[in-house]
């Protein structure tokens, strides 16, 4: 099997060249004149504290300098004369002062600037080819800074998504350790793919899966990768949702793009920062119905983690070392859901000459969940009472439960991860037109799952004399990339930088897996003494290249312009189908910038940004659904030859075509920031598993043949309600709208997205996708039930609305309260535990389904509203600025608050069964635990 | 830290460099391999693929049965769907459509059929061409599983295409191919295994036909070969276990439950790990052919003594005790229990047993309730009829047999009428077939269960129904 998609090794060599012929001009240092320097303080004004980290810059020399830990700053070398020189912090505005520099004299300068949620000169990376401010942007970007990131009380970056990019939903799936949340940007482009966004760290790519295909079928939890990414390490994180403004990562993006920026330090002292943090986590009964769960299966889990970060250096070369341990026993009885992390990161920078930046960062991460069996399995200790089965009215009591439930607690489910990752980005600035940026990574994630069932459990797991199952998942991909931009002369009002790159990733993909069946022998629990082993593998890999150009224009620096393209070739695309071709163009006016902008108007909209953008993305087919391939069976300890997959030698990537039309709005002097988007994707040649004939023995057929529409609107408020020296108080609102349809079915038959047959999720032309498909009883004129029933497809597993509200308040420089409550609304969910309980019998159910009607007849009864709004956390934090206790912190926090607006009856409707490889549109509700109540008391003591 | 700083940069360099330079060959972005057997893979070397071919084949053929027996077993009065996600639709005959959430899955019965007469095909048609040192033992095999995948088509359904996009060719002309192909098989070796598997599945295919002498014919021959054979479809536990068994013995959430009359029967694979083998041609048929074929002469007496040698030949079939923990729910549990088949028929103790905890026999081959003295007795033809179906249901039960001989026939799954442009909705056999004489709804299923007296009523005794109806119901009438 060869890809003949790509340029090939030619362009290494070239690369490497430029490489050198650019390192060898490094010593090419700005010509020498009298010089002076600049130096001084950056400040908050309102607090007066000092502002760690703010650039202060002289634009005209293309040259600046970051603030230290006390706030000041120092740029040296600078040609006589006068400049403006820029001070900028995000979240302030900026603030600029003319300076008159002279030879031989330090001009003291110093910035105090005012916070704003207005951040127009705020520069971001991710998507644009070129580093660029947002009032340049064409479409819109989310971030997610470092004091929002330093003040979430989260474990994963699914978690800190939660409520923080508007349009983006993070979702709880199961309150079980290790798993992550179904994340998806803007609805879902796909039926047979992920709708996780693209996670890059530090322009390398990383795993976000949680696909585990070989997975331990534990009843719908599986590790994520999103769940083993550090969060003390990240400084930054630039979201992109898709459209435009993710065409240039072409064929992997139509889901978006998460980009997340390491710390690198700081110059300065060496900052220390240790962290103490203890609490418990205490069961969320809301959604229990049984007294046994409470009083026997759940219970308070102690929480303690430790942390440590240093960052600092000097002027030339600056660092951040930290590391993470953390232990929460979990709130299921005998530490059933303990988990263990310990992590290590490292990030660095030096300056290696005046042109040329090297920065790594690197971090190591293991992990150890230990996991229940979940959900509808019986032998769930959650589930399989939840359900009713172990009920009295099943002929149980309470001593046969405990027995019961000391059966289950005897199984062994556990899963240790594994994750290095290394970024390495070489930047080589040569002059102020031309930017050069090379990249190398690696992330490498390990998993080792195992469910041990003893022998003596054995026949109460189906599997007479016990048996283990573990499963491995090693993946790796290596990210190789360039990227430059260069800036064309000016040409009267006309501006012009032009971006390009090339870049490629390689994923290596594998897992195996192995049963060992009935132990002789009690006490062992590997697979030496299994009688029977089993074992299997699944391997893929696949490689995708590319490049792009991008060209960005401003007119009279007020109006954006950018026509850009990107060209992928990929393994996974069939060997009929070529290069594929993504191109994108965009506009951004800032309209009040003019001069016939009404001052009248300027009162109140201090500044206005218009813009439009259109773009291609896409989302390539999994590795080798292309190819024809035939089965061996294995079987009475032989292998036969059998039909697997049927080929496509035209498969190609779904594509996504985008419009995106909003503003950015700055209100009251740019106290409260508006932005506004509406968006308008449709996605074209959309994979859809086409039946084959059955006469041919093949089943299903990927192929390009649907098309899947989102819509909707986003609305992002962020305000600085009072801002004073002693109360600080900001408000944030965000509100999405979604509007999803299976438009074509390109001529397939309609069918069921991972379903339960009593009600099926369907994908039918016309409707949302993953619509219900329920048998309604009809009634008569007189209103009884006539025991005929009709199917009707109903509701929308997706979202229609969803949003978050959060605040921050800060009260005397030393206090600060931080809420964040997040909402979804317009959904439906499969009730399953109710369907179970109806199953066994119990009182609550046994009235649900009409006379005459099966439970499959009338499977309308199990259909409710899934809408919710949950306060997601609440924190303090109080600061000692003075005193012996100068540099201690002391937080309390609380994580999974409350839940209001809920219509299911006695279930968790955020809670969604895990389905690898399917879009997680969500929808079915099952027996799953929820995301406990969570406890947090910690102490930080900054040196 | 100058000097920190100066090392790091260094190395950081060379470190870039080195991974740069042999980047190319870490990243190679022309190859990928495709682990699993694609086209090229399969016939860059095609000596020896009879082989894998023929166990291919054995994997499809037991696949195919499992989730064949299953399915038509639920539809059938033999078993009640109580409460699984399985289709509830199965239960009442009339509901099923193309459509159907089991049906409709291309795992199910139809699906499974097909895909073993086109691996089949593919066998005569490519795989054992290009095998050099194949036999005609090879070839008589990959006959004999054709044979097989279209004889188990035509029982249960109307009409099929057999090719990719081909036309609906209905059961009583596929027969034909069938019988063909068996008798292919036994030509091609008609020794040993091969040769009575032949010999029963032309009994069995010629009866299907409504040839009765070449049935009578090919039964006698089997008899002949073996009188106490079974050809099984295997099972392992792992790869591929025994459906069956999952809804009736491990009943992990999933239940269905016997007719009360033939809950001595229950379960018939009672190894909980899914390794019992499911009988499909045994030398019990030949004798119910045999008799069937003498009833429809009017030969009492033939019948009678056909009868009487199968069910000396079932006393001989092994017995496997079984303990059964899973209490039965609102169902039928007690060794008092009586059963009436119909509410004018005798109520008949022994055929219910205690289920939790209890140890009970279970009949992995066949048994039957009938006894040697009831045979003696019959005097009377549509009475022998009745018998003689009753004993069909019991000796076949759980191999999915009862739904054909009720005379109901399966629709084609949905899939075969969307993708094929030759097969259009309203298409001969692409509606489900129920016979007038099928009771209404769910009935088929039904019965009282009057625990104050232990007596099981069933609503209606579907033996008696063919009975009235064996010019319809049997091949030979």
């Amino acid at each position: 099997m060869v890809t003949k998609n790509l340029p090939k090794r030619n362009l290494y060599p070239v690369l490497t060249l430029f490489l050198i012929v650019l390192i060898a001009f490094q010593n090419n240092t700005i010509a020498q004149a009298k010089h002076g320097t600049i130096k001084g303080t950056v400040k908050d004004q309102t607090t007066g504290e000092a502002l760690i980290g703010a650039n202060v810059f002289i634009k005209a020399l293309n040259t600046g300098a970051a603030t230290d830990i006390d706030g000041r700053y120092e740029i040296a070398n600078v040609p006589e004369g006068t400049y403006l020189v820029n001070a900028r912090f995000v979240s302030f505005k900026d603030q600029a002062l003319d300076v008159i520099v002279k030879g031989g004299i330090t001009s003291n300068v110093n910035f105090t600037l005012v916070s704003s949620p207005v951040q127009m000169n705020e520069v971001v990376v991710t998507g644009q080819g070129i580093a660029t401010e947002r009032r340049k942007l064409t479409s819109s970007v989310s971030t997610i800074n470092t004091d929002n990131i330093k003040a979430a009380p989260v474990e994963s970056l699914d978690q800190l998504l939660q409520g923080r990019v508007t349009g983006l939903n993070s979702f709880s799936s199961s309150g079980m350790p290790g798993t992550a949340g179904r994340v998806s940007a803007r609805g879902l482009k796909s039926v047979l793919t992920s709708s996780t966004p693209v996670v890059y760290v530090d322009n390398v790519r990383v795993d976000n899966q949680d696909a585990f295909r070989l997975a331990l079928d534990t009843g719908g939890a599986e590790s994520s990768a999103l769940a083993d990414l550090v969060i003390g390490e990240i400084d930054r994180i630039e979201v992109i949702k898709g459209g435009a403004a993710s065409t240039l990562f072409g064929s992997e993006a139509a889901n978006g793009v998460i980009q997340i920026f390491t710390k690198k330090g700081m110059p300065g002292k060496t900052q220390w920062s240790i962290n103490t943090t203890s609490g418990f986590d205490a069961p969320n009964e809301k959604f229990v119905t049984e007294q046994f769960i409470k009083d026997k299966v759940l219970k308070t889990g102690y929480y303690q983690s430790y942390s440590f970060n240093a960052s600092g250096g000097e002027k030339n070369f600056t660092f951040n070392v930290g590391g993470k341990t953390y232990m929460s026993d979990g709130v299921l009885l005998d530490n059933m859901m303990r988990s263990k992390s310990y992590s290590f990161n490292g990030g660095f920078r030096a300056l290696l000459s005046d042109i040329s930046t090297l920065e790594l960062s690197s971090s190591y991460t293991k992990s150890q969940y230990r996991r229940a069996t979940n959900n509808n399995l019986p032998t769930a200790p959650y589930g399989g009472f939840e359900d009713g089965s172990h009920n009295d009215i099943n002929g149980f009591n309470e001593a046969s439960r405990d027995s019961i439930l000391n059966i289950m607690t005897t199984d062994k489910i556990s899963d240790d991860d594994d994750r290095f990752r290394v970024a390495l980005n070489l930047d080589i600035t040569p002059n102020k037109q031309f930017t050069n940026r090379f990249t190398f990574g690696i992330d490498y994630r390990k998993n080792e799952e195992r469910d041990y069932v003893p022998i003596k459990s054995g026949l109460f797991f189906f599997q007479e004399g016990g048996y283990l199952y573990r499963a491995d998942r090693e993946y790796m991909t290596v990210t190789l990339s360039y990227a430059g931009s260069y800036i064309l002369p000016k040409i009267g009002p006309i501006e012009q930088t032009i971006g390009f790159g090339v870049t490629g990733f390689r994923v290596e993909d594998r897992e195996s897996a192995a049963q060992g069946d009935k132990f002789t022998i009690p006490g062992t629990d590997d697979f030496d003494n299994a009688s029977q082993i089993n074992a299997q593998e699944n391997n893929r890999q696949l490689f995708n290249g590319g490049f792009h150009l991008v060209d960005q224009i401003g007119l009279f620096d007020k109006v954006f312009m950018d026509l850009g393209f990107r060209v992928d070739g990929n393994s996974t695309f069939g060997k009929e189908i070529g290069l594929q071709f993504y191109p994108k163009a965009g506009i951004a006016y800032n309209i009040s910038e003019e001069g016939y902008f009404p001052v009248m108007i300027k009162e109140y909209i201090s500044t206005l940004k218009l813009r439009a953008s259109w773009g291609q993305t896409g989302n390539f087919p999994p590795p080798f659904t292309r190819d024809r391939t035939y089965a061996a069976n294995s079987f009475l300890s032989q292998s036969g030859l059998g039909f697997a997959n049927p080929g496509n030698n035209d498969l190609k990537p779904e594509k996504t075509n985008s419009i995106d039309l909003g503003f950015d709005m700055g209100l009251l002097n740019d106290k409260i920031s508006l932005e506004f988007t509406y968006f308008d994707q449709l996605t074209k040649d959309a994979l859809f598993q086409v039946p084959k004939d059955p006469a041919s023995g093949f089943g299903l057929q990927w192929t390009n043949v649907g098309k899947i529409s989102n819509k909707g609107i986003e609305i992002g408020m962020d305000a600085e309600v009072i801002q004073s020296e002693n109360v600080l108080f900001n408000l944030r609102v965000g509100f999405s709208t979604l509007e999803n349809k299976v438009e074509s079915l390109g001529g397939a038959a309609p069918f069921d997205l991972s379903s339960f047959t009593f009600l099926p999720r369907r994908v039918e032309e016309g409707q949302t996708l993953g619509v219900f498909r329920v048998g309604v009883p009809v009634k008569d004129a007189n209103g009884n039930y006539t025991g005929q029933f009709e199917r009707v497809l109903t509701g929308s597993p997706l979202p229609k609305q969803s949003g978050n509200f959060s605040f921050n308040l800060t009260l005397f420089r030393n206090l600060t309260i931080s809420g964040l409550t997040e909402f979804a609304f317009g959904h439906q969910i499969v009730n399953l535990k109710k369907t179970l309980r109806y199953f066994n019998g119990t009182e609550d159910t046994k009235d649900i389904v009409p006379e005459n009607y099966s439970f499959e007849s009338a499977s309308s009864v199990w259909l409710e509203d899934a809408d919710w709004i949950k306060i997601r956390e609440i924190s303090m934090n109080y600061r000692f600025h003075e005193g012996f206790l100068k540099g201690l912190s002391i937080s309390a926090s609380l994580r999974n608050v409350a839940e209001f607006g809920i219509k299911t009856t006695a279930l968790d409707p955020e809670l969604n069964s895990f389905q690898p490889n399917l879009a997680n549109t969500g929808g079915y509700g099952y027996l799953d635990i929820s995301a406990p109540r969570q406890f947090r008391l910690g102490l930080t003591y900054n040196l | 830290m100058n000097r920190i700083k100066y090392v790091f940069s260094i190395s950081a360099l060379l470190l870039f460099l080195m991974i740069f330079n042999t980047g190319c060959e870490l990243i190679d972005p022309t190859e990928v391999n495709n682990p699993s057997i694609t086209q090229e893979k399969l016939f860059k070397d095609a000596t020896g693929g009879a082989k894998p071919l023929l166990s291919g084949l054995e994997f499809a053929f037991s696949d195919a049965v499992n989730r064949a027996s299953f399915f038509t077993e639920v539809v059938s009065d033999n078993y009640l769907n109580t409460s699984t996600y399985i289709s509830t639709q199965l239960d009442d005959p009339r509901l099923i459509t193309p459509n159907d959430q089991y049906l409709g899955d291309f795992r199910e019965i139809y699906g499974k059929l097909q895909t073993l007469h086109s691996l089949a095909d593919f066998g005569l048609n490519t795989v054992l061409k290009a095998d050099q040192q194949s036999t005609n033992k090879d070839a008589a095999r990959v006959h004999f599983y054709k044979g097989m995948a279209i004889l188990l088509l035509c029982e249960n359904f109307q009409a099929f295409p057999l090719e990719e996009n081909g036309n609906m060719i209905k059961a009583e002309v596929a027969i034909k191919t069938a019988i063909e192909q068996f008798n292919k098989s036994y030509q091609l070796d008609g020794s040993g295994t091969n040769g009575i598997n032949n010999k029963l599945a032309l009994a069995r295919a010629y009866r299907q036909d409504g040839n009765k002498a070449s049935s009578i014919q090919a039964a006698n021959e089997a008899l002949g070969l073996s009188g106490n054979y079974v050809y099984n479809a295997e099972y392992d536990p792992i790869n591929l276990a025994n459906r069956m068994n999952l809804f009736t013995v491990v009943r992990n959430q999933n239940d269905m439950q016997p007719l009360p009359r033939l809950d001595f029967l229950d379960p018939k694979f009672a190894n909980r790990d899914g390794s019992d083998p499911i009988p499909v041609l045994k030398s019990e048929e030949a004798y119910l052919i045999l008799a069937e074929a003498a009833l429809s002469n009017g030969d009492l007496e033939g019948t009678k003594t056909q009868l009487r040698n199968l069910i000396q030949l079932v006393k001989t079939r092994n017995v496997v005790p079984y303990l059964d923990r899973d209490p039965r729910r609102n169902r039928p549990n007690n060794n008092n229990d009586k059963v009436k088949a119909d509410p004018s028929s005798p109520a008949i103790g022994g055929l219910i047993f205690k289920r939790s905890g209890s140890t009970i026999n279970t009949y992995p081959i066949s048994a039957t309730s009938v006894t040697l003295e009831q045979i003696d007795g019959l005097s009377d033809n549509n009475e022998a009829f009745r018998v003689l179906y009753l004993m069909r249901q019991e000796i076949l039960f759980s191999e999915g047999r009862r739904m054909s001989d009720l005379g109901i026939r399966l629709p084609v799954m949905n899939r075969q009428i969307d993708a094929n442009p030759n097969v259009n909705p309203g298409d001969y056999g692409t509606s489900v077939f129920v016979p007038a004489y099928i009771p209404q709804g769910r009935d088929l299923d039904s019965f009282d269960y009057d625990t104050a007296t232990n007596l099981v009523t069933i609503k209606y005794d579907m033996n008696k129904i063919l009975m009235q109806n064996k010019s319809i119901v049997s091949p030979f009438f």
